[in-house]
């Protein structure tokens, strides 16, 4: 039996470890990337390079501070290892270099982040149109660049954050379309105002990207991706209030690659399979799961820290992650100096400016007319709007019938790129609140394994026989 | 046998193709003791009209050649079975359904059954009350709960059933397989994954997996066909089936405004078309079709 578990190693899985094993738990810190960090602080691990465009620079600083404690003597970290199943009695089965193998936790953590969010339109299957997190990892991870000529598209201040980074790193930004519009987020602003710094951070973002000549179009939404093998152009239009696009002039755009954003989405897989209780949470990016003030879920012994709990973004991932960490630590017969009030509280505010934002830069529903009946949805099973939004009209209403109905959600992802997007649709087809679709049933492993991971690992595996 | 007579017309009748592949069925002996047994079965099933025959180990490689020959003594192998795709089935009958003019309502709870004065039925269902002259409890599993609404115990027991699927692959074989003794099935779909589930009869209402189940089907699995070792598995999902202490299915009149037809003890996707046709008969006709006779909930008398 292991004490405990931590399961994804950025900024809240590796704040968990950390503030554990320095209670003096005995932690396993599990992550599907070679080296710790996660999207957030993807490049920290790695040597300290010559020289950093600026704003990468800083998040290298931060990152490297933090992981710094994973060399604390208590915690064992196991890189480039897929957690594909976990079981109500905290039963986690790994897919590692090692092979396969199966731990069991006393106390579980489930800091498995976020993915991003992207919404169709014609032509979004092709090569060179990827999510802004993808270019993200490329420059961060691999220092490489996505493309020369880039067109950012989605809503939030993620645009505009990566659109400097990849300007910085050498890249021409061909412009930036943002959905709402300008008017609607200063309406909004005063609600920032507690926020010196985050308010700072933005408008440095549009100075620089101001000063390099990026047009940046509020809104404006990517209506189509052109090219014949790869993408080679893009088309942008003006959207009114519920992102139906406006009558009138599009722009057409030379580009080589697209990069979307249109915010992110909790990754409940391990808590849906754990069987721990979620909701619905429109503001933190859809479906995420309940926990109580001290970060454990509706299963005892299981927690859940960070993106997982719903979008809240690196400040309120780290002290969730403390949070756990210490919660996790004591009831494993520890003891932790740390109050927990001050850490609460941080995670609290965090969480309500991050609230706000999501709520200043929601998806518009009018979005989904841009798929056309030909348009894919699912990606992996080839399924196209078309056929979705018949069986839509023969009266299927969730998520979960859909899928057997199209085989929508049955491909290599399992639902995970297309189930967001499926959920708007069933919503803009049937009138019907997005929470009503329901999610995906969960069903292991998470990602596919080749079948050796799950064979028998020693003979004690008869199964049991009731009647 | 009925019902195999039923499948191959199945698509055009319903303006779906439901990927019905006729291809045989072979039930696989591994070890020697079972041999034996496979034997009487064959016997029997003969006498009753089957085309049933015994294959050894080099008919079957000659017939499956993914197979391991050496994990294979021989097999029992009926040649009109088949397999078909289950969603397909149902999305087929329940589109022609509506084009026969059934409405629908789906994910709306059933909460209460009552029978109405002029002799009718009439449903709660979420926030709709649906009244008609005759209720159909079909709802597998979850008959138990509806029929006790009606105030009709029903001896079913909940089974759950766990099932794997791998990514597509080129054609391997077109049959069905099966096991002596039982414990795993497979087949490949017309997508091109293998799809293989048994194990475990584990008594629980609750659909889910569990690792060690998941991990005795891989082992049976790859014994049979190694070359699966290195394929990846894209799900694995538990469903519920529901039992009755013979293993026959319960299809009687309950009330004066009731039919249930369940409890088909893991039967169900065979024999679904043909007691559909017949309940349709029953409730055209008002008389109980004879071929459904020793299907009445009585003989459970006893169990209650």
């Amino acid at each position: 039996m292991t004490e405990i578990i931590v399961i994804g190693a950025g900024p809240a899985g590796v704040a968990a470890a950390v503030t554990a094993a320095e209670a003096g738990a005995r932690v396993t810190l599990i992550d599907e990337n070679s080296l710790p960090g996660g999207q957030y602080f993807k490049q920290a691990a790695l040597p300290a390079p010559a020289s950093l465009p600026p704003t990468l620079a800083e998040n290298f600083r931060q990152g490297q501070a933090l992981l710094a404690g994973l060399s604390h003597k208590n915690i064992t970290f196991r890189g480039n290892t897929l957690v594909w199943n976990v079981t109500p009695d905290r039963t986690v089965s790994l897919y590692g270099p090692a092979g396969p193998e199966t731990l069991a936790a006393a106390q579980l953590i489930i800091a498995a982040g976020a993915y991003e969010r992207v919404m169709p339109f014609p032509g979004w299957t092709l090569p060179g149109v990827m999510t802004v997190g993808g270019a993200q990892l490329l420059l961060k991870g691999q220092r490489l660049l996505a493309g020369q000529r880039i067109l950012l598209a989605g809503t939030g201040p993620l645009l505009q954050v990566a659109g400097v980074q990849l300007l910085e790193a050498g890249a021409e930004i061909v412009a930036i379309a943002e959905l709402q519009p300008l008017g609607s987020i200063i309406a909004r602003s005063p609600r920032f105002l507690g926020h010196r710094d985050k308010v700072k951070l933005a408008l440095n973002n549009a100075r620089r990207l101001k000063r390099a000549g990026v047009p940046v179009k509020f809104g404006y939404a990517i209506v189509r991706a052109t090219g014949e093998n790869e993408v080679s152009g893009a088309v942008i239009a003006r959207v009114d209030a519920a992102g139906h696009p406006r009558p009138g002039p599009e722009s057409a755009l030379a580009v080589d690659t697209v990069c979307l954003n249109f915010g992110f989405a909790p990754d409940t897989r391990l808590t849906q399979l754990a069987g721990c209780k979620h909701h619905f949470a429109e503001r933190f990016g859809g479906w995420a799961a309940i926990t109580d003030d001290n970060m454990e879920t509706s299963q005892p012994g299981i927690f859940a820290v960070g993106e997982v709990r719903g979008i809240g973004g690196v400040e309120a991932a780290l002290p969730e992650g403390r949070l756990a960490g210490q919660v996790a630590a004591r009831k494993s017969g520890y003891r932790t100096d740390e109050s927990a009030g001050p850490t609460r509280r941080a995670a609290r505010r965090a969480r309500a400016l991050v609230g706000q934002l999501n709520t200043v830069f929601a998806v518009k529903p009018g979005l989904m007319t841009l798929a056309q009946d030909d348009t894919l949805i699912c990606r992996c099973e080839e399924i196209s709007a078309g056929q979705l939004r018949a069986a839509i009209r023969e009266g299927i209403t969730t998520l979960n019938n859909l899928k057997p109905w199209t085989r929508a959600g049955m491909g290599r992802c399992q639902g995970r790129i297309c189930g967001p997007i499926l959920a708007h649709l069933l919503a803009a087809e049937t009138g019907l609140e997005a929470q009503s679709a329901g999610q995906f049933t969960v069903r292991p492993p998470v990602k596919p394994v080749p079948l050796s991971t799950l064979l028998p690992q020693n003979n004690n595996d008869e199964v049991a026989h009731d009647k | 046998m009925a019902s195999v007579a039923l499948f191959p017309g199945l698509s055009d009748e319903l303006g779906l193709d439901i990927e019905y592949t006729q291809a045989g069925n072979l039930r696989l002996i591994e070890s020697p003791e079972y041999a034996q047994t496979m034997q009487t079965d064959i016997g029997r099933q003969q006498d009753l009209g089957l085309d049933v025959r015994w294959l050894n180990a080099d008919d079957v490689a000659a017939m499956a050649p993914a197979l391991a020959p050496a994990a294979i003594l021989g097999a029992g192998y009926c040649p009109t079975d088949g397999h078909v795709n289950p969603f397909r089935l149902t999305v087929g009958y329940f589109q022609a359904a509506r084009r026969a003019g059934a409405d629908s309502l789906i994910g709306r709870e059933v909460r209460a059954i009552t029978q109405t004065d002029g002799g009718g039925a009439m449903v709660q269902a979420g926030p709709h009350t649906i009244r008609a002259a005759t209720v159909v409890i079909a709802a597998g599993a979850g008959s138990a709960a509806l029929c006790q609404l009606m105030g009709v115990p029903l001896p079913l027991t909940p089974f759950c059933h766990q099932s794997m699927i791998t990514e597509p692959l080129p054609p391997l074989f077109a049959q069905m397989f099966g096991t002596l003794p039982a414990g795993l099935y497979f087949r490949q779909t017309t997508h091109g994954g293998v799809h293989f589930g048994g194990g475990d009869s584990i008594r629980r209402a609750e659909a889910h997996t569990t690792p060690q189940t998941l991990r005795y089907m891989t082992g049976r699995i790859t014994r049979l066909l190694p070359m699966l070792r290195g394929v990846n598995v894209l799900r694995a999902w538990g469903g519920v089936d529901a039992h009755t202490p013979d293993g026959m299915p319960v299809i009687d009149r309950l009330s004066e405004a009731a039919l249930v037809a369940t409890g088909f003890s893991g039967h169900g996707l065979a024999l679904g078309p043909i007691v559909g046709r017949y309940l349709a008969r029953w409730l055209e006709t008002g008389r109980k079709p004879a071929l459904l006779s020793p299907f009445g909930a009585g003989r459970f008398k006893a169990a209650l």
